[in-house]
């Protein structure tokens, strides 16, 4: 990243939405009865926690937990499983809701997005009355709180969203800059993750002020670009702009994983997975009207051992079909060794393309079929007509959302 | 074994197996070549096991035998050696000395009893033909066939041998683009053939057409078509399976006919391209009377507009193809007028050199 490009653009306006314990807050808003108790969302058939209400954290369950972790702290927890189809469709009308300030918002995941207030100001007044004018109507709408931070960039805009839970706001100005940062741990920093955190603390770096004061050729060495990179966040700088929509930056890649109810070895099952995960990818995939080369593969065994394998072909394809076949190519190379307890299937070297149809009838009329078929999903919802195959499949009709999830691509 | 040759007919013959010999591969002896003097003269021959070729090297033979040497190497040698006459010798280990003018070389060979055997080629029927028919032939249809299609047979062209029309059909097709080249059979053949010759082979075939004036002797072996002129030998292996049948795929009803110049077309869909999305390649032809406008448009870049006048009356038509596969075609063809038989915008257009009844493609429009 050249150093000439990072400028600090003071009179950007930037938001970050954080919706607190968003799962468990949905539920607990769907269900008067829950409210005030500590709940938390596992994923469906699974134990794991993917979030606790507040009323459960105040005992200690954490993200991540299993439930017979979570029920030792807190033997009155209620545990439900997860309401995909819910959290999206709430998601989705929270989205609309922050588009009323400003088109230039970028969705990071189901219950966070960014939105640059820049240009909005001058409409609303400040950012902070936009801020205020969004926690009431989602609470109004919806019932649910949310946590933002404004700043002049997305770097400090997350951290600020970050640092009053729930329902908070905290605003980072640029004269705050660079004392606010003084304090802040390095792994609080939004792509600073666990491996990078343990490297950066072996310099002796412990905060982002440090991390700012220390020589950017030493950080350029170890890191390469990154180093360059660590450094302006230690600062506090970020050029990054917003970027609204999925297609203004075109997807590299489309991918699910499905972790299942059981560890398994049973290789028609995990065929059949396979072949549910490829209908999902291939839907995706058409959708964006993107086809792939590379097919890849990914089994988690039950001790957690991931591995992926993958296959390029010439021809890009987005046909579940296609995909199933080149996924079963791999698996078949592939000597399983445990139960399974995860598999994923990846789409990848996407090329932009409209199908052209096939010389050759029969094929024409495959092409067809699979349009169809997603013309009446899209209408009535996924797998409403699918392979008689997949009708014993887990998981079939279950949404799972991936942090690459967008509101316009699943409604 | 040791022999004199001149560079130039090394060179040559070299030349030849370029293409055949595997640089990058996994089993070592693919890379070599077999050089070898014996009571039939001397000859040059390579392999990727798919494809084999033997040629004859004139030589002053000073004792007879055989050498395997990588092939590569010793091309990359002979293009650079600055003498008219280069000395082969194999010693013992299979060193290879190479010597012309005060250039010296020691290469390190391979056993030659380990090179594969050369197949073996006598028997099957033959047909004749000039090689600039094959070298047209296989330059009309090539383009069309699949690389690294999951549908095996379609990585390849396919022969069609028929001694009731007294043709000789080359076919090639992706599944969305289909090439139908024809000439007369100049010999007849007891059956009607069908095989399908791999996209590498009919390449090859096409560069020792294109190196020679002479007919090329073409023969029917078990699995193998066997191309042969000059005294060269190149033998391919067959894809196995089924050709998709090519003739249901040509609409019989397109009865919509425009006729343009064929480079103006080119140069149009060539334009009009420039500003499509990348990779997807669609131009969009809008045809009137007397007018085929080719356009396209990106939302990020803007729009082309290329209109081009043709002879065409009828109802104006509307349809989308893939730019890349009609400049190929157009490319691929020499007359100086194209005919385009149309239906609708979903039914497959074909293409003609007009006035050639030798040549055809078929086009799957795109929707747009």
């Amino acid at each position: 990243m050249p150093t000439d490009r990072m400028i600090l653009q003071a009179d950007r306006v930037i938001m970050h939405v954080d919706m607190n314990a968003f799962f468990a807050s949905v539920e607990q808003q769907a269900n008067p009865a829950l409210r005030g108790k500590p709940i938390a969302v596992t994923g469906s058939g699974r134990t794991v926690i993917t979030t606790a209400s507040y009323e459960a954290r105040a005992w200690g369950v954490k993200t991540g937990m299993n439930k017979y972790e979570a029920r030792k702290l807190c033997p009155v927890i209620i545990f439900l499983n997860g309401d995909y189809a819910k959290y999206a469709d709430t998601s989705t009308r929270i989205i609309a809701i922050l588009r009323d300030y400003t088109p230039m918002v970028e969705v990071l995941s189901i219950d966070e997005a960014f939105l640059d207030l820049t240009g909005s100001l001058r409409l609303f007044g400040s950012a902070e009355r936009i801020a205020y004018l969004l926690k009431a109507r989602i609470r109004q709408a919806m019932g649910l709180t949310c946590s933002i931070g404004i700043a002049p960039n997305k770097l400090l805009a997350k951290l600020a969203s970050d640092m009053k839970k729930p329902d908070g706001l905290t605003i980072i100005r640029p004269e705050d800059l660079p004392g606010a940062l003084e304090n802040i741990p390095v792994g609080d920093l939004c792509g600073v993750g666990r491996n990078l955190k343990a490297q950066i603390e072996s310099f002796g770096i412990r905060t982002c002020g440090e991390l700012g004061r220390y020589p950017v050729d030493v950080l350029r060495r170890r890191f390469g670009v990154v180093g360059q990179r660590l450094h302006f966040m230690g600062l506090g700088i970020d050029d990054s702009p917003v970027v609204p929509d999925e297609k203004a930056d075109a997807i590299k890649s489309v991918g699910h994983t499905m972790t299942l109810r059981n560890d398994t070895t049973d290789m028609d099952f995990i065929r059949r997975q396979i072949q549910l995960l490829s209908e999902m990818v291939g839907r995706r995939a058409r959708r964006a009207e993107m086809a792939g080369k590379t097919v890849t593969l990914t089994i988690r065994y039950a001790d957690f051992t991931t591995f992926d394998r993958q296959q390029s072909h010439a021809k890009p394809t987005n046909e579940t079909g296609e995909i199933y076949l080149r996924a079963l190519k791999i698996l078949d190379t592939l000597q399983l060794v445990q139960p399974v307890r995860m598999i994923g299937v990846r789409l990848s070297g996407l090329e932009y393309g409209r199908t052209q149809l096939s010389l050759f009838p029969e094929e024409r009329k495959k092409t067809l079929i699979t349009e169809a078929m997603d013309g009446v999903n899209n209408r009535y919802g996924d797998f409403t007509v699918t392979f008689a195959t997949l009708i014993e499949a887990e998981g079939r009709g279950r949404r799972v959302i991936s942090p690459s999830w967008r509101p316009d691509a699943d409604t | 074994m040791k022999l004199t040759v001149s560079r130039e007919s090394l060179l040559k013959g070299l030349q030849v197996i370029q293409g055949i010999v595997e640089a990058k591969s996994t089993i070592s002896i693919l890379s070599h070549m077999l050089l070898s003097s014996g009571e039939n003269g001397t000859t040059i021959s390579a392999t990727d096991l798919e494809i084999a070729v033997r040629e004859p090297l004139e030589a002053a033979v000073h004792s007879t035998g055989s050498a395997c040497i990588p092939a590569k190497k010793l091309y990359e040698i002979v293009r650079e050696i600055n003498s008219q006459e280069i000395t082969i010798e194999q010693l013992e280990n299979n060193w290879i000395n190479i010597t012309g003018g005060r250039s010296k070389f020691r290469l390190i060979g391979l056993p030659e009893k380990d090179f594969p055997q050369f197949p073996d080629i006598s028997g099957g029927e033959s047909i004749t033909m000039a090689a600039s028919d094959l070298s047209d032939i296989i330059n009309k249809t090539l383009y069309a066939t699949g690389d690294n299609d999951a549908r095996y047979s379609l990585n390849g062209l396919l022969f069609h041998a028929n001694p009731s029309t007294g043709r000789l059909v080359v076919v090639g097709t992706d599944g969305h683009r289909l090439a139908v080249a024809s000439k007369d059979l100049a010999a007849s053949l007891s059956e009607e053939r069908k095989v399908i010759l791999p996209r590498k082979a009919a390449s090859e075939a096409r560069k020792l057409a294109d190196s020679t004036a002479n007919d090329i002797t073409i023969s029917f072996n078990n699995n193998n078509l066997v191309f042969s002129v000059d005294g060269i030998v190149m033998i391919s292996r067959l894809i196995e399976g089924s050709y998709p049948n090519y003739e249901q795929v040509i609409p019989r009803n397109n009865e919509k006919r425009m006729k343009g110049t064929r480079t103006e077309l080119l140069g149009a869909v060539k334009r009009a391209a420039l500003v499509g999305r990348e990779k997807t390649f669609t131009v969009r032809l809008e045809i009137s009377e007397g007018l085929a406008v080719f356009s396209s448009n990106n939302p990020e870049l803007g729009e082309a507009n290329e209109p081009v006048e043709v002879e065409y009356s009828g109802e104006p038509l509307t349809l989308g193809f893939n730019a890349r596969h009609t400049v190929d075609l157009l490319q691929a063809m020499n007359g100086e007028f194209v005919t385009m038989e149309l239906q609708d915008s979903l039914i497959p257009a074909i293409i003609r050199e007009t006035g050639n009844t030798d040549y055809f493609c078929v086009l799957m429009p795109m929707r747009t």
